[in-house]
């Protein structure tokens, strides 16, 4: 087990420093520079823009700069933010938390769903409920994830008033709310983002979950379950159900690359200030070292999600620490 | 049993949703209102000297407070109509090339301590430090030479020259700023110090707190001398998505939008709960034809040729582009100027729409309808591409519908749609027949120098089809050294006159800067060239007041 998480933490390591070098030449290639003029504004200064890219050594090789942008991550260091006036470490320590909060929240709410909604669709098989309800599934996982954001917004926020439609917290009354109503206050903001990323998982993990029920429910363990007298929800809850959810360890790994995908588009649209948002504003803005901290925060969060769910199924089943 | 089960999942789950839902806050009364800003940018820095975005313009401009500000006419030749703010008058020196200003005695910077003539010394050297960094700094070194203080509340200072805007263009930059706080702090590094995220201004608001991308909260000064404004609270919310904006406007979340796109407009006028603003534009776009070959000296094949431009000019239906564009929201370009700036002039000849004549025109200059509807000269087509930043919905619109109204009269367009920089990195290399260009001017129509002129056609210059005209530069020259207004009007309607008719761009459009309000707010009037400065004047109609109105106790980040 141990060569196992060694060899494990070593492909990680390496798949982060070469994403983060590609990040590194990608952004540098881009058009422009974090001291460009903004569009239409006249008011460019050659002189004041050329001082500024020598000040933060802009205007150095691309490969000492690489060199020197190595040595700082090396130290921990992931510099300056000039869209945002401030150390990226500052800028990481807020949004990432809050990135955190969304992806775990709808990783955990579309789990559950998931597992439930696959879990009854298999009991039922065969059924008119469960075939319209595995439509319904096959249908959310083709709708992109944007337009369901779209729709909460409209629909259930501007239209319906159920939650607010934008942000973190009540901007003019979270600070006059006890403890408990600004925690209630951050899941009120919290429904229709993390709402939106859970459906799409749930619709994901249903159909997953769905195919290794019904791969369980005919085995030899289920049937003599059924024969010794017990409940049809016992047989299903108790003995098919928990033989079916080892995959679901390698789907959860699978999952957060794309729950971290589909959060730079819900974090946009919710006005929600977390890594996705970030790193389109320091795209659009040529910050490269937030845009940097970004992807690497990316690729880490991939990388352990990925590790944790190989390593779990690793626990959970002998032959994959063999073949590994 | 199953039954039983399911219904008290859905009471559980119902009950979290009715608590989510209804959650609110305690019960508080009194206060003067909360006025919630939607916007779709963080102000990035709160330092006067690098407040580049309209957001850090707008909170910095209300939390510190300027020597004098431009007044109703917004004159910004000599001082007519300049209004005393923290200078409670001037004097000039009988060689008009210093002025004196006296400061309130009264005024205090937020932490009590007083301001003084040091502050707008230091404040004044600030923003012309090249370690700072701030963008307006090579325009006030061309206009000011330095400031001396004379007793505590006395200061001078001194022009280099008698360049009619320079009074403008030093009260409207230079903000004092609190030495006894940031005389000590590195001058490379005080941009990046806490004070541009907690700043200590002397204006009528203090900045209340700051959570970056999220919210920013201002509230009346205790310590400003003048007269305390209406509302309790400011409070901006920020999101970078203009739907989610409207969405949060329309839903009632926030109460003031300040940038309704058109369709927004539309649907937010027929709603008797919110008003349609029209804020003062200082934007102005064009088509601009590079009149050189690409990034070369020689003449473009095409667009050297004024009687070419000229009748391509006459083409295109400008007025139906507008409407077709913004309805009837939009204007008509009229030339490098807009109609907000006190230079304008809307009697100037415009080359009139006139399809028929712009056939014969092109005619005349032996381009001849091809087999294929294009017209051609000595074999090559009348054909050119016109690239266009793709983060631009409306100049995606009008490019097409130009390349429309063009193909009526025999010519081809290739639109050409790029990523904003990669658009800007062209379009500045002189890498393009045509662009879809735009400037954001301001109060002083003296950025036509930048933009226009021979002297901004080389390297990094902003004139970007390298248009050049004796006449036109000397008139604008002359507009820029006029002692008075009146002649300086003169100058430029003689420079507008020239460019319009040399047709070195086809004026397009002012576009519609708007706004929402929640009819809940009354807002005044609101200034032209920076609306925010009459929130201190903005209150809540009575018998519209909402939970969030009341005064509440908040932590404060200012120290």
């Amino acid at each position: 087990m141990r060569r196992f998480l060694v060899v494990r933490g070593a492909q990680a390591l390496v798949v982060i420093v070469l994403v983060a070098s590609l990040a590194f030449l990608l952004v540098h290639l881009a058009p422009g520079d974090p001291f460009g003029a903004s569009l239409d504004d006249p008011s460019n200064d050659a002189t004041l823009h050329a001082q500024q890219m020598h000040r933060w050594g802009y205007d150095q090789p691309l490969a000492v700069q690489y060199i020197k942008w190595i040595g700082n991550l090396g130290r921990g260091e992931f510099g300056w933010s000039h869209s945002r006036n401030r150390p990226v470490w500052d800028v990481l320590r807020e949004t990432v938390p809050r990135t955190l909060l969304l992806m775990g929240t709808a990783l955990i709410a579309g789990m559950l769903a998931g597992l439930a909604l696959g879990t009854w669709q298999a009991a039922r098989a065969g059924t008119i409920a469960a075939r319209v309800s595995g439509a319904l599934s096959v249908a959310t996982l083709s709708i992109p994830e944007f337009l369901f954001a779209l729709f909460a917004l409209a629909v259930p926020g501007a239209r319906w008033h159920w939650f607010p439609v934008s942000g973190v917290v009540d901007p003019a009354m979270h600070d006059s709310m006890s403890a408990a109503g600004q925690a209630l206050d951050v899941l009120r903001h919290l429904v229709l983002p993390a709402g939106t990323l859970a459906l799409v998982t749930a619709a994901a993990v249903c159909r997953y979950h769905r195919s290794a029920m019904l791969a369980v429910l005919p085995e030899d363990f289920v049937r003599t379950a059924r024969a010794k007298g017990a409940g049809e929800r016992i047989v299903v809850m108790r003995h098919a159900l928990r033989n079916a959810l080892g995959p679901m360890i390698t789907i959860t790994g699978l999952l957060i690359p794309a729950l971290f995908g589909g959060a730079v588009f819900v974090e946009t649209i919710f006005s929600w200030p977390g890594i996705g948002r970030m790193m389109v504003d320091a795209v659009t803005g040529n910050d490269y070292a937030l845009a940097m901290a970004g992807v690497i925060i990316g690729t880490v969060l991939v990388a352990l999600g990925s590790a944790l769910a190989d390593t779990l199924a690793a626990l959970a089943d002998p032959r994959v620490r063999v073949e590994a | 049993m199953r039954s039983q089960s399911v219904r008290r999942g859905a009471y559980v789950a119902f009950g979290i949703v009715a608590l989510l839902a209804g959650c609110g806050g305690r019960e508080r009364s009194g206060g003067a209102g909360t006025v919630i800003i939607g916007s779709g940018q963080d102000p990035k820095t709160l330092f006067p000297p690098n407040a580049d975005n309209v957001q850090a313009r707008a909170v910095t401009e209300l939390i510190f407070q300027r020597l004098a500000d431009r007044g109703a006419t917004l004159n910004t030749v000599g001082d007519a109509g300049f209004v005393p703010r923290l200078a409670l008058k001037w004097d000039w020196s009988a060689d008009s090339l210093r002025v004196t200003f006296h400061i309130d005695p009264r005024a205090r910077w937020q932490d009590g301590h007083p301001v003084s003539a040091e502050d707008v010394k230091f404040g004044f050297q600030l923003f012309t430090d090249s370690l700072v960094g701030a963008r307006a700094r090579g325009e006030l070194l061309a206009l000011v030479d330095s400031v001396s203080v004379g007793d505590s509340v006395t200061c001078t200072a001194w022009f280099r020259g008698r360049a009619p805007e320079r009074f403008d263009g030093l009260v409207t930059t230079v903000m004092p700023l609190p030495a006894h706080l940031l005389r000590n702090s590195v001058r490379d590094s005080v941009a990046l110090s806490a004070f541009s995220h907690a700043p200590v201004g002397n204006g009528p608001f203090k900045l209340v707190k700051w959570e970056e991308q999220v919210r920013l909260e201002i509230g009346p000064s205790a310590s400003y001398s003048g007269a305390r404004p209406t509302l309790d609270r400011v409070i901006w919310s920020f999101s970078p998505n203009g739907t989610t904006l409207a969405q949060q406007f329309m839903a009632g979340e926030s109460d003031f939008l300040e940038n309704l796109s058109v369709d927004d407009a539309v649907t937010a006028s027929k709603q008797p709960d919110f008003r349609v603003v029209r804020l003062g534009s200082y934007d102005y776009n064009f088509l601009a034809f590079n009149l050189r070959d690409g990034a070369t000296d020689r003449p473009h094949p095409l667009f050297g040729d004024r009687a070419l431009r000229r009748a391509l000019t006459m083409a295109l239906d400008r007025r139906l582009l507008v409407r077709s564009v913004f309805d009837s929201l939009g204007r008509v370009g009229l030339g490098p100027f807009t109609r907000a700036q006190w230079s304008a002039d809307t009697t100037v000849t415009q080359i009139p729409f006139d399809r028929d004549a712009a056939t014969r025109l092109l005619d005349s200059l032996g381009w001849r309808a091809g087999a294929n509807g294009v017209r051609m000269r000595n074999g090559k087509p009348l054909a050119f591409s016109l690239i266009l930043p793709g983060v631009s919905a409306a100049r995606g619109r009008f490019a097409v519908l130009i390349q429309e109204q063009l193909r009526q009269v025999g010519v081809k367009v290739d639109l050409e749609k790029l990523e904003g920089k990669a658009w800007q990195e062209r379009s500045a290399q002189h890498l393009f027949d045509a662009t879809m260009g735009g400037w954001h001017a301001t109060p002083t129509p003296t950025g036509i120098k930048q933009t226009w002129t021979s002297s901004a056609t080389g390297k990094g210059g902003l004139n970007w089809g390298r248009y050049q005209n004796g006449a036109f530069d000397a008139q604008v020259d002359s507009a820029l050294t006029a002692a008075s207004q009146l002649a300086a009007r003169a100058h430029y309607r003689a420079a507008y006159q020239i460019i319009i008719d040399d047709a070195p761009a086809i004026w397009l459009y002012e576009p519609p800067l708007l706004a929402g309000a929640n009819a809940r707010v009354q807002l005044g009037l609101i200034r032209p060239d920076a609306w925010w400065m009459g929130i201190p004047g903005w209150s809540i109609a009575p018998g519209k007041r909402l939970p969030r109105d009341e005064r509440i106790r908040t932590p404060t980040t200012t120290p």
